[in-house]
C-alpha cells in the first residue's frame, strides 16, 4: 500500500510534473510517442536525473538509489536475462534481497504458477515467445514483493491470450496485495481496460489526471488520434451481438460483449482515427454508422498522413487518412468492427 | 552430416587446384627457388619426424599457451576492475585505450630491452598485446548492452558487483568471443616474431635456420604448419563461444550458408 506523489519534476522531457497515484490504484499514463511516458517510469525508479521531488507514501526517496527503492519495472523491452534461465531470471533479485537460494526458489516458483510458466523454468528467454518472455519479465517485478509495480506497454505487441492472463494477473495482485500499478501506454483501449486512473501526458507535461469521466473531454481535447463519444443505449441486439446506442443524437450500431448485456445506460464508444473512413462524396452506402459532414481542418500528421477534423451536426470526428482532401463536403463512416465498448454506469 | 562432407569436398577441390597450379607455374617457368609441391610435402615429413623440430614445437606451443591464458587473465582483471571502480576508469581507462590500438608489433624492441632475450619475452609480448585488447573489447562491450537489462537488475536490487559479474561480464562475452579469436592467431604472430628476432629456439628460429640455408621447400613446410596451428587455436575459442552461445539460444545462422 504505497502512495507514490511528484512533485514539481523536471529533467530533459518532463516539464514540472506534479502528479498523485492514489495507494492501490491502477494508474495508466497514456500520451503519443515521445511524451516522457518512460521518462516519468524511470524517475519513479530512480534510473535517471531529475529536479523535484518523488515520494513514496509522503517521503522522499529522492536520495535512495534504484536499488533501494524497491520498485517491480517491467521495460517495454523485458530486458530479460539472457544468459539466464527463466527461474535465475525471476531467482535474481530475491538473492539480491539476502534470500537464500531454496527460499527464493519458492518464491519464485509461486510467481511462475500464478502466470502458468512453471513449466518454462529451464528454458532460456531467447528461445521463449513474446507473450511469455513478457510473462517471465513479469514475474520477476513481482517476485520482490515491489512497493510499486511500474509497466511500459505491458500489453503492446504480444497476442490477445498473454494480454488478458497479464491484464488479469495485475488485476489480481492490485486487489489481493493492495499493490500500486502504474502503466505507461499510447493504447487508449488498453488504458479503459485496466485503468482506474487517468493521466494524459503530452510533450512531458500532464495535461489531465483523473478518473474515467473526466477522461473522455481531456482525450477529445489532447489526443486527437482517438475519438472517443459519450453515448447511451437504446436496444440491444442480442443475437448479433450488437447494440444500437445514441452518441449527441447520432444512431451508431456497436459491438457488444455477451457478458456485458445487462441494462447498462452510459458508454464510452472509441474509435482510433486512423480506422475511420472517410468518403468524399455526399452519399454513404449501407447507412450503418455513416454521417455527413464538413471538413474545418486539416493538419499534417506523421509521415504523409494527414489529420483531418470533421464536424457533424451531431458529433466531431478526427479521421487520419493518407488521402488529398480536395472537397469540405464528406462522408465518415465508423466501422462496427474498429468501436470498443466502455461502461461507465 | 552432408553439409559436413561437401564442406571437406570443397576444400580438397581448392587444394587440388592450387596444388595444380603450383606444378604448372613450375614447369612454365622452373626456378631454384620455387620448389614442387611434391618437394614441399617431403619437406614437411621431414620436419615432422625430426626430434628437434617437435621439441621446437613444444616451445612455442608453450609460450603461445602460457601467453595467451595470462593475457585472458590480465585483460579480465583490468577490465573488471575498471567497471568497477569509477576512479580508475577515468585514469586507467585512457591507457588501456592507447596500448590496445598500438600496433602490438611496437612493444617488440623495448620488451627485448627490458625483458632480456630469454624464453619470458613472446610470453611477455603475448601477454601483454592479448591482456589490452582484450580489457578495452570488455570495458566497451558493456556500454553495448541493452540499457534497460542494466535498469532492470538496478531495480532488482544488484549492487556494482552483482551488476558487473552476473549481468555485464556474461553478456560482454559475446562481444569477447570474437575478438579473442584474432587474438588467438595474433599471439602465434607474436611468438614467431619474437623467436625470429630475438630468441634462440622456438618455430621462428627455425624459420630463421632455414632462411639462412635458403631451403625454401621447408620454409614453405614451416609456413603450413605456423597456418593449422594459428587455425587450430582459433577454432578452439570458436568452439567455445558457440557452446555457450547455443546454450543462450543467442546462436545466429551463418547468413552466407
Amino acid at each position: 500500500m504505497t502512495t507514490v506523489d511528484l512533485v514539481n519534476v523536471s529533467n530533459y522531457i518532463l516539464k514540472n510534473v506534479t502528479l498523485h497515484v492514489p495507494s492501490g490504484s491502477i494508474h495508466v499514463v497514456i500520451g503519443p510517442n515521445g511524451a516522457g511516458k518512460t521518462t516519468l517510469l524511470k524517475v519513479i525508479a530512480g534510473l535517471t536525473w531529475y529536479r523535484g521531488s518523488v515520494r513514496f507514501n509522503g517521503e522522499s526517496v529522492d536520495k535512495l538509489p534504484p536499488w533501494r527503492r524497491k520498485i517491480g519495472y517491467l521495460p517495454q523491452t523485458t530486458a530479460l536475462f539472457p544468459h539466464m534461465t527463466v527461474l535465475e531470471n525471476v531467482v535474481f533479485g530475491l538473492r539480491n534481497a539476502g534470500l537464500s537460494f531454496n527460499d527464493s526458489v519458492i518464491i519464485a516458483k509461486h510467481y511462475l504458477e500464478l502466470l502458468g510458466i512453471y513449466e518454462l523454468r529451464n528454458r532460456y528467454p531467447l528461445t521463449l515467445s513474446g507473450g511469455e518472455q513478457r510473462k517471465v519479465a513479469l514475474a520477476r517485478a513481482l517476485a520482490i514483493r515491489p512497493r510499486i509495480l511500474l509497466l511500459d506497454e505491458p500489453f503492446t505487441g504480444i497476442h490477445y491470450d498473454y494480454r488478458v492472463q497479464i491484464a488479469n494477473t495485475i488485476r489480481k495482485i492490485n486487489k489481493d496485495e493492495g499493490l500500486t500499478v502504474i502503466i505507461v501506454t499510447h493504447d487508449l483501449d488498453e488504458a479503459l481496460e485496466i485503468g482506474s486512473n487517468f493521466t494524459i501526458l503530452m510533450n512531458g507535461e500532464i495535461m489531465y489526471s483523473g478518473n474515467l469521466k473526466g477522461l473522455l473531454k481531456a482525450i477529445n481535447k489532447y489526443l486527437h488520434y482517438i475519438n472517443v463519444f459519450e453515448c447511451t443505449i437504446k436496444e440491444y441486439l442480442i443475437d448479433a451481438g450488437l447494440a444500437r446506442v445514441n452518441c449527441h443524437g447520432l444512431e451508431l450500431i456497436v459491438p457488444i460483449e455477451y457478458e456485458e448485456l445487462r441494462s447498462y445506460n452510459r458508454v464510452l464508444v472509441t474509435i482510433p482515427a486512423d480506422r475511420v473512413i472517410l468518403y468524399q462524396t455526399e452519399k454513404c452506402y449501407p447507412r450503418i454508422n455513416c454521417v455527413r459532414g464538413k471538413v474545418t481542418r486539416v493538419e499534417s500528421w506523421s509521415n504523409n498522413l494527414k489529420l483531418v477534423k470533421v464536424v457533424t451536426d451531431k458529433i466531431n470526428v478526427n479521421v487520419i487518412t493518407n488521402y488529398e482532401v480536395l472537397t469540405s463536403d464528406v462522408v465518415v463512416k465508423l466501422p462496427i468492427k474498429n468501436l470498443k465498448v466502455y461502461i461507465i454506469d | 552430416m552432408r553439409a559436413g562432407i561437401s564442406s571437406v569436398l570443397r576444400v580438397l577441390v581448392a587444394l587440388i587446384l592450387i596444388i595444380l597450379l603450383w606444378y604448372a607455374i613450375y614447369y612454365v617457368n622452373p626456378f631454384p627457388l620455387f620448389p614442387q609441391p611434391h618437394n614441399v610435402l617431403y619437406a614437411l615429413i621431414d620436419l615432422v619426424l625430426n626430434y628437434d623440430f617437435l621439441s621446437q614445437l613444444a616451445v612455442s606451443l608453450y609460450r603461445v599457451l602460457v601467453g595467451f591464458s595470462l593475457g585472458i587473465i590480465l585483460g579480465l582483471g583490468i577490465g573488471l576492475a575498471v567497471l568497477l571502480s569509477r576512479l580508475l576508469r577515468d585514469i586507467v581507462y585512457p591507457i588501456i585505450a592507447f596500448i590496445a590500438v598500438t600496433p602490438s608489433f611496437a612493444f617488440i624492441p623495448l620488451l627485448m630491452l627490458w625483458v632480456g632475450l630469454n624464453d619470458f619475452l613472446p610470453i611477455t609480448v603475448v601477454t601483454i598485446c592479448t591482456g589490452f585488447p582484450l580489457a578495452y573489447a570488455l570495458i566497451s562491450s558493456s556500454k553495448s548492452i541493452n540499457p534497460d537489462i542494466i535498469d532492470v537488475a538496478l531495480t532488482l536490487g544488484a549492487n556494482r558487483r552483482v551488476l558487473v559479474f552476473k549481468v555485464i561480464l556474461p553478456l560482454a562475452l559475446t562481444h569477447i568471443a570474437s575478438m579473442l579469436k584474432l587474438e588467438a592467431g595474433h599471439s602465434w604472430r607474436l611468438v614467431f616474431v619474437t623467436e625470429y628476432l630475438a630468441v634462440s629456439n622456438g618455430l621462428g628460429y627455425l624459420m630463421m635456420k632455414a632462411y639462412s640455408m635458403i631451403r625454401v621447400d621447408e620454409i614453405i613446410a614451416l609456413i603450413v604448419i605456423l597456418g593449422a596451428l594459428a587455425l587450430a587455436l582459433q577454432l578452439i575459442v570458436e568452439k567455445v563461444e558457440t557452446l555457450i552461445m547455443s546454450r543462450w539460444g543467442m546462436l545466429r545462422r551463418d547468413i552466407w550458408g
